[in-house]
């Protein structure tokens, strides 16, 4: 059978001063009908600037320097305008990662829909019916009633329902999608991927996959090419792939993802054999660091979070898990003094921390500090590193002098693992990975003795995500820090966690030894968490349990 | 420090608009404080023979009913509405980035509250505001550059406010929060310096804004008095002449034009430059 998608070749490279700089260099690749590839790489691997061409579309400033893309026996790149409008209308459609910045905010749902419809369907009457149709074909819940709505008024997994269903609606014949549950926490990820499955048989459809998620591509897609620097390290059939990786990158990738089953942190080789380090053990006598009894957290007049208790003792990670809106996060802000609880306590041995952190003391403050998730917007771009892990020295008083506090500031980004040249880099200079650690050499500057980690590595590639996992995994060690882990990847967290507390609508469903958890989880949602991540191992996705019908948000599923 | 300045002196150079607007401005400016040197007439004395003049050899651009140089008094003209338009846009600026910044960091009731009391100020025609202003307290100098503040601070503080709006959410501003910093320092690190174009750009076309206004006060009477020599004022004492000596009434009013063209010009060349880079920093 003839591919519907041949790449051959392709070169794709940006001028910079007067340089062609290469960002995809001979890359090829093939998709038949029905068939799906999977582009799977870290970010900079030029995956996406793949995928794109199949539309025709370059990034601003980058031009084609080799090879043809064809698809559906045309060359896309050398298309009219006309016919290339065409071929994004009608042949190709892609869904973008982030579906909630995809869709006009002030239209609503129906609308735009029947706008991707338009060539279509002929007469208001059938097109309203054809858009009703698309919904439901999206497995979306009472699609007249979502159709009137905005796309705020939408939960993320439901906007990217909809952002496939406008996909789909030119009846096109390959699907290009660009990370598309990348951003979505595990069950709403396991709905969308269940859907895109499904239309895919459905309809017959060719699809690009891309992901960096090694989890989502074992499951989803027939053929896999690992990308690397903009060229292609190993290309094979999903299963040969997982199973006997050819080359050192693709195992050392493989073996970088954690897994459900690993009983502490896998440290990975060069060659990619994996080996698991032991947790560390906690000593029977480690003093508490944080007590938290019957906290109740206010948003206006909803409830975030309904009486939650745990405690903390020095040296051990506490993991908080939980789906987006369960709470957890909350919890942390909390923690850190943004957000005072309507009820309950919360106990520091240095104080009280019920008080936001302006009226803490400052030398409770910085017992508890806190490192974001997004690497990106947590360091100010316009100020050095060094700027962002000199201020806290400077703010807490544990440096004294202005000399000292750069000293102080080398020191600590020494001591997450960096060069401490770096520390007069500006931020966007710096790499994901960097730019996190950054910002926990920035929490430690106050020799804290309680982190909050709100989902440090949900951003970060694989491999770097290995790294940072290790970095705290060192830190606790060394520091006998107090960790609130929170995350909602199993996987991270049963490799890190000493005790799990999973959260679910602001209550604690269930609360245990990491081990002990995931080796007998009590309750049901823990089961359905665990059955929604998803190993690197590929294979049909399972059923699984319907945790929550989408679109009902705060309707309990279980008792 | 010194790698901003150099920065923003390639993003100034970038944009040939803001280059030019810049210049302009900068003569302007250098004029105004030459102007001593560049004319032996003074600008407040005239041979009551010479009046009404055309361009000659001697008065280049005529005399005016004083008999007074009219280039003399252009040259010295500059001094009375570039000094107060640049003391009332720094004051009105610098008033409107600390409301604008304040109000979005702090939010809720204190953000309502001062942005209603804002809209209010809004609401009242700016001559009209000024004139109430100046009649009440005189037209010295800083009566005109608080009265202007008062009538702008509020349109600057709106356009910082949208500004910061958008940087409070980071997590860098968070962080700072949880470390339990002031307003004022959070204010000054972490806000102010990603917020500088807008400021820069909001300076520079408000500037060109009080220009006009402090001219067109002055061409009402209200704002500098006879004989001072400014361009505002000019117009007016030789409006009633401008069949006579066309070139007399015609003069300031070039002045005025290409300043505040300049000032346009800087303003619009610094936000397309801005732009760009943020574009460049973005990729």
């Amino acid at each position: 059978m003839e591919p519907i998608v041949s790449v051959a070749g392709l070169g794709v490279a940006y001028r910079s001063g007067g340089a062609d700089i290469p960002v995809v260099a001979d890359v090829s690749a093939e998709v038949h009908p029905g068939q799906t590839l999977a582009l799977v790489g870290e970010s900079g691997s030029g995956k996406s600037t793949v995928a794109a061409t199949l539309l025709g579309h370059l990034r601003h400033g980058s031009r084609i320097t080799a090879g043809t893309v064809r698809v559906d026996g045309k060359d896309v790149f050398a298309l009219s305008a006309r016919e290339l409008r065409r071929l994004r209308g009608g042949t190709v459609a892609m869904v973008a990662q982030n579906a909630g910045h995809a869709l006009t905010p002030s239209m609503r749902i129906g609308k735009q829909i029947a706008e991707a419809l338009r060539d279509k369907a002929a007469g208001r009457a059938s097109s309203s019916a054809a858009v009703l149709e698309l919904l439901e074909q999206v497995r979306l819940p009472r699609p007249d009633e979502l159709a009137r709505r905005y796309p705020h008024e939408l939960s993320g997994g439901q906007q990217q329902r909809v952002a496939i269903a406008m996909a789909i609606a030119a009846r096109p014949r390959v699907l290009v999608l660009d990370e598309p549950t990348t951003g979505l926490d595990v069950v709403t990820q396991r709905g969308v991927l269940d859907l895109i499955g499904a239309l895919r048989a459905e309809l017959g459809l060719a699809a690009v996959l891309v992901s960096h998620d090694l989890g989502v591509v074992a499951h989803m897609a027939d053929q896999v090419t690992v990308l690397r620097a903009g060229r292609v390290v190993e290309s094979a059939p999903t299963r040969r792939l997982f199973a006997a990786p050819a080359e050192p990158y693709t195992r050392r990738l493989l073996a970088s993802v954690p897994r459900l089953t690993d009983e502490g942190l896998a440290l990975v080789g060069e060659d990619g054999s994996r080996e698991i380090r032991p947790r560390a053990v906690l000593p029977a006598d480690a003093p508490e660091a944080v007590a938290v009894r019957d906290v109740t957290i206010d948003y206006g007049s909803t409830r975030a979070v309904h009486g939650v208790s745990f405690q903390v003792r020095r040296g051990e990670i506490l993991a908080l898990v939980g789906e987006s809106g369960s709470g957890k996060s909350t919890l942390a802000w909390s923690l850190a003094g943004l957000r005072a609880p309507s009820g309950g306590t919360m106990t520091h041995e240095a104080g009280d921390l019920t008080r936001p952190s302006r009226r803490r003391a400052p030398s409770l403050r910085r017992k508890i500090q806190l490192v974001f998730q997004n690497a990106d917007t947590s360091l100010n771009p316009r100020r050095s590193v060094g700027d962002a892990v000199r201020r806290p020295l400077r703010f807490f008083g544990t440096a004294a002098t202005r000399p000292e506090a750069a000293a102080r500031a080398r020191q600590l980004i020494a001591d997450v693992r960096l060069d401490p040249d770096l520390a007069d880099r500006l931020p966007a200079q710096l790499s994901g990975g960097q730019r996190q650690r950054i910002g926990i050499a920035r929490a430690l500057a106050g020799e804290p003795d309680v982190l909050i980690a709100d989902e440090i590595t949900t951003a970060l590639d694989v491999s770097v995500q290995a790294e940072v996992l290790r970095l705290l995994d060192d830190l606790r060690r060394e520091r006998r820090l107090a960790c609130l882990f929170i995350s909602h990847d199993l996987a991270v967290v049963r490799g890190i966690a000493d005790r799990v507390i999973v959260l679910r609508d602001g209550v604690v469903v269930e609360e245990g030894p990491t081990e002990e958890v995931f080796a007998a989880p009590s309750h049901a949602y823990t089961r359905g968490l665990m059955a929604a991540a998803l190993a690197p191992e590929p294979g049909e996705l399972s059923p699984t349990l319907p945790l929550r019908p989408e679109g009902r948000g705060g309707t309990p599923a279980f008792p | 420090m010194s790698t901003a300045v150099i920065r923003t002196w390639r993003t100034v150079r970038s944009s040939r608009a803001a280059t030019i607007g810049l210049a302009i401005v900068a003569v302007h400016v250098v004029v105004a404080l030459l102007a001593p040197l560049l004319t032996s007439y003074a600008p407040t004395v005239g041979d009551s023979s010479l009046a009404l003049l055309g361009p000659g050899a001697d008065h280049w651009a005529g005399t005016d009913q004083y008999g007074r140089d009219v280039l003399t008094r252009v040259l010295y003209g500059g001094r009375y509405a570039l000094g107060v338009s640049a003391a009332a846009t720094l004051l009105t600026v610098a008033l409107g980035t600390v409301l604008g910044c304040a109000a979005a960091l702090r939010g809720g009731r204190l953000d309502d509250a001062l942005m209603r009391v804002l809209d209010a100020v809004l609401s009242v025609p700016s001559i009209l505001a000024l004139l109430v202003i100046v009649t009440a307290l005189g037209s010295g100098p800083w009566v005109i550059v608080l009265a202007i503040a008062v009538v702008y601070v509020p349109q600057v503080t709106r356009v910082v406010r949208g500004a910061a709006l958008a940087v409070v959410p980071a997590d860098y501003v968070t962080a700072a929060r949880a470390r339990g910093e002031g307003i004022w320092p959070i204010l000054r690190r972490e806000v102010l310096p990603n917020i500088t174009d807008v400021v820069c750009v909001e300076f520079a076309m408000r500037a060109s804004w009080v220009v006009l206004l402090i001219s067109s006060l002055s061409f009402l009477g209200f704002g500098a008095n006879p004989p001072t020599p400014d361009w505002g004022l000019m117009v007016a004492e030789n409006r009633t002449a401008i069949t006579v000596v066309p070139m007399a009434g015609l003069a300031p009013i070039i002045a005025l034009a290409t300043l505040v063209v300049g000032l346009n010009l800087a303003a619009d060349g610094l936000s397309k430059a801005w732009g760009v880079d943020r574009i460049r920093e973005g990729s």
